[in-house]
């Protein structure tokens, strides 16, 4: 009888801990969704209990093409998964430590009032799974991340994600919504070199990453991966930054916002071209695409778009809109006033003009730094994703013919160069058959390429053939 | 004669002993001073000297205890003393997955039971850190540009491999120690030494979130990213825990 | 006479203990083979605890600032019992400075802080014992240079069984929701 008494005291004592009197609420498991993609707008009209479930684990992965990097992540991917939730809901968090893991992790969730944003309470060891809930009481677009110590070192490896609180009367309506996180890695060696890359702490401290990625890695939303719209669209980017230095100037290549929720708060700003996304913070951008074309994505501090990987692409597609962009309509030769009236042709033809071919890559040498190395860069290896390589080109030295009137004439529509498939336009570039012939021989006998010699005669012949058609 | 074939028996017996020795093979630790970690003053404490040993326990050594001690079989476990996972990469109560490789998935009531057994006990916190000063000494900051704390890194920051390398493949310390870094991590007597919040104390007397939510005001150097990872991966620990990378290593002498 | 009391239960559970012990849960804090010593200057297992819940905390007796908040927030547990339960529920508090805590220094802390007699156990012991225990339940502490300590502050349940059912590191939840469970 009397251990009867105890069994029935202990059985009271295991019944979970009531929140205070509350309402009964629906429960729920939130649909989660990886970058780039966002969950669907929730459709209820009362707070419910949500259960997130997030696992945190260590992988290699890839950073760039033949970069590969020790990620710590929440839920196997950089960013981690995303979670949105309806201001009012009672949100319980499950974060489970894969046993594989070598550390110990939490989660710091920016939409938790409460100390240490749960980080305390979800203090994990490999293995272990924690569970807290938190009230999500104030709207907006909110950073998480790992704040275990070093919590740099946590977060620059990439752990951290977003979390939307939708206001209880949700988000104007838009056709697309993507979900969009700057980060930055700091690595061993210098961006681009091939193998495994551990973290540099060093750089880390002096905050001077070699690459500045969304989404992870370099190229994740390039080529094939590209966020895609149809014209007339609006568009709703959920902008992360996880740092865990760099504070993003976050711009959209020939869009204006038409509607920045600045730093993920509710307060909706109108017609902004750059905003600002503070490391651990968050932006709302939506704009509607009524241009077709491609559009770049990039951190507007802009080193780090064309050399440490910040770009991206929103590829839009539909009728062209000639009213509001009307393409290019003319093309003329410009002659200043004041100027003598010289063609820009014939002025060129004054310049010196090779003698040999040593000379003629010398002289090829100074015209493609000119002309080309903005976008091909200075060995030739050209961006992942967005300008193909002229090092090694097996498009370059297929044909020395086409490359002239590539040159010449420019290039647009996709085209594969050692594999991989770029769709950017290359402008024709204004030069002079000698110039011309300069900068191919020079190509042609740099970086492994094919060692050809390109005379000013066969560049007026290959002018003639006009623009090379691609499809 | 007699005398020295007496002596000639005499040097067989040092000399099995010699060898069974060698089977634990302990380094001695010289009595000196360091600098602990996170204590707020950051004044050097003493460390006598001890025994400590110097590789991480073995799988094969692991065996022989359970040999001998069956409650502490991985079917006989009590829950009190360790997780489910316990011996999780054996195959069986007595069948190891690699003798040379470090016994982990060990709790710390298996990791004491096993050093008590052999007449020893867990190294403490200030004993193990001491010994393993490495290519910095008491006082000196921690250094981003630390080849060592480098190298610490490194391993901290890549997944685990399954099975575990052997021990003492890699090079020793100034005491003649092995893996001190690089192999796994090893529980320490006072493990729970650690300040740890629950993000929920109202009045506790311990430093608010130092290594859960990431605070470093407390801590004597916050360049020591090595250390802090050692810190907060113990101060996430329950005694019970058994985790893939966690061994532990014996020590002798005076605590 | 209520020492004897006292004594005389213990005696009482002492034997019919193997037979409990033989029920314990794999889980139970009374499989350790531990041997304390109350304030009385009387060794007792911890297995003798077993057939109350207990409410129990760390502390230490040198302690001036967070042990007295810690009994305080027991006895005002204590008192709010209703009357049926009171019976059935014992409060101990273990030291974690065995190297200083005697049966005598518990004793004055008794006196100090107006602690019950009938329902309280005062438990000192080793080192060793003090870190299994604390390793078991996950309470962290360390010793600083001063002979002070930096500990949390944590009330803890145990079932009749020993079982850890439940731990406050909040000392006013602890109260509001231990009297709640316990009601």
């Amino acid at each position: 009888m009397r251990s009867h008494l105890m069994l029935f005291l202990s059985a009271m004592l295991l019944l979970p801990l009531p929140a205070g009197a509350q309402e009964v609420m629906e429960e729920e498991t939130a649909v989660v969704t990886y970058a780039p993609e966002v969950p669907p707008a929730i459709t209820r009209k009362k707070p419910a209990k949500v259960i997130v479930k997030i696992e945190t684990r260590e992988l290699v992965a890839r950073l760039a093409d033949g970069v590969e990097y020790t990620f710590w992540t929440f839920g196997g991917t950089v960013p981690g998964p995303f979670v949105r939730v309806r201001t009012g809901d009672l949100v319980e968090v499950h974060l489970s430590n894969h046993p594989d893991s070598k550390m110990p992790h939490n989660i710091d969730l920016h939409a938790v009032t409460g100390p240490g944003g749960g980080a305390a309470s979800t203090f994990t060891a490999p293995g272990h799974t924690s569970i807290f809930s938190f009230k999500a009481l104030n709207p907006g677009l909110y950073v998480y991340h790992c704040a275990t110590a070093p919590v740099g070192m946590h977060v620059a490896n990439g752990m951290y994600g977003l979390i939307l609180v939708e206001p209880e009367e949700g988000l104007p309506k838009v056709d697309r919504e993507y979900y969009v996180m700057q980060s930055e890695f700091y690595t061993k060696d210098k961006y681009g070199t091939a193998g495994l890359q551990p973290f540099d702490m060093e750089k880390a401290l002096k905050e001077q990453p070699d690459y500045v990625v969304f989404n992870g890695s370099v190229g994740a939303l390039s080529g094939d991966a590209a966020l895609q719209a149809n014209v007339g669209e609006k568009i709703r980017l959920y902008v992360g930054n996880g740092g865990p230095n760099l504070v993003s100037s976050f711009h959209v290549i020939g869009e204006i916002f038409d509607k920045v929720y600045g730093e993920g708060g509710t307060a909706a700003s109108d017609n902004i071209q750059t905003t600002l996304v503070p490391a651990g913070g968050s932006a709302i951008t939506d704009f509607k695409v009524d241009v077709p074309g491609t559009y770049i994505i990039v951190d507007h501090s802009i080193f780090r778009a064309f050399n440490k990987g910040a770009v991206a692409q929103l590829k839009v597609s539909g009728p062209e809109n000639k009213e509001i962009y009307s393409g290019k309509i003319g093309d003329e030769v410009y002659l200043p006033e004041g100027s003598t009236l010289q063609s820009i042709f014939q002025e060129s033809s004054s310049r010196p003009s090779a003698s040999s071919k040593e000379e003629r890559i010398k002289l090829g040498e100074s015209a493609y730094k000119t002309n080309c190395m903005a976008c091909h860069q200075s060995g030739g290896q050209g961006i992942p994703s967005a300008f193909p390589p002229l090092a090694g080109s097996d498009f370059l030295n297929a044909d020395p013919n086409r490359a002239i009137r590539v040159l010449l004439h420019g290039l647009s529509g996709p085209v594969k160069v050692n594999g991989e498939t770029y769709d950017s336009v290359m402008p024709a570039l204004q030069l002079a058959d000698e110039e011309a012939a300069n900068i191919l021989t020079y190509l042609y006998n740099s970086w492994g390429n094919a060692g050809h010699e390109i005379t000013p005669e066969q560049v007026a012949e290959a002018r003639k053939a006009g623009k090379v058609e691609n499809s | 004669m007699m005398i020295r074939g007496f002596s000639a028996a005499a040097l067989l017996l040092l000399l099995s002993s010699c060898q069974s020795l060698d089977e634990v093979r302990t380094a001695r630790i010289p009595q000196g001073e360091y600098v602990p970690f996170f204590d707020a003053d950051q004044k050097p404490v003493e460390v006598r000297s001890f025994h400590l040993d110097m590789t991480p326990v073995t799988q094969s050594q692991y065996l022989e205890f359970v040999k001998k001690n069956p409650s502490w079989r991985k079917s006989k476990i009590k829950r009190l003393f360790a997780d489910p996972d316990y011996l999780k990469n054996w195959k069986a109560d007595e069948q190891v997955q690699s003798e040379q490789a470090p016994v982990t998935y060990v709790s710390w009531f298996a990791a004491k039971a096993y050093c008590e057994w052999r007449g020893q006990r867990l190294p403490s916190i200030r004993e193990w850190e001491y010994a393993a000063l490495e290519g910095k000494r008491s006082g000196e900051r921690g250094d981003a540009s630390n080849d060592n704390q480098a190298g610490i890194l490194n391993w901290y920051s890549r997944p685990g491999k399954e099975p575990l390398p052997e021990v003492a493949k890699g090079a020793r310390n100034q005491y003649g120690l092995f893996d001190m870094h690089g192999l796994v991590w090893e529980w320490v007597f006072d493990f729970n030494s650690v300040p740890k919040s629950d993000g929920r104390s109202s009045s506790s007397e311990f430093p608010e979130d130092l290594f859960c939510a990431g605070g470093t005001g407390s801590s004597g150097d916050p360049g020591d990213y090595a250390s802090f990872m050692r810190f907060a991966f113990r101060s996430s620990l329950k005694g019970s825990y058994t985790i893939r990378d966690l061994g532990f290593r014996c020590a002798k002498g005076e605590s | 006479m209520k020492k004897s009391l006292l004594t005389a239960a213990f005696f009482l559970l002492a034997a019919v203990m193997p037979v409990l012990s033989a029920e314990l849960p794999d889980n139970s804090l009374y499989q350790f083979e531990q041997e304390w010593t109350n304030q009385y200057g009387e060794k007792q297992s911890l297995e003798s605890l077993q057939g109350k819940v207990r409410i129990f905390a760390m502390v230490y007796t040198r302690c001036t600032s967070a042990c007295p908040l810690i009994v305080q927030a027991m006895k005002k547990i204590e008192q709010q019992l209703p009357p049926e339960a009171a019976g059935k529920i014992g409060f101990v508090l273990f030291s974690m400075d065995p190297k200083r805590d005697t049966p005598e220094s518990l004793r004055d802390f008794v006196r100090t802080h107006g602690i019950g007699k009938d329902n309280w156990l005062l438990l000192t012991s080793n080192q060793d014992n003090v870190q299994e225990l604390t390793a078991a339940i996950a309470f962290n502490f360390k010793e600083a240079a001063d002979g002070v300590f930096i500990h949390q502050n944590t009330i803890s349940v145990l079932d009749a069984k020993g079982v850890l059912v439940h731990q406050y590191p909040n000392l006013e939840d602890a109260v509001s929701e231990a009297v709640k469970g316990l009601s």
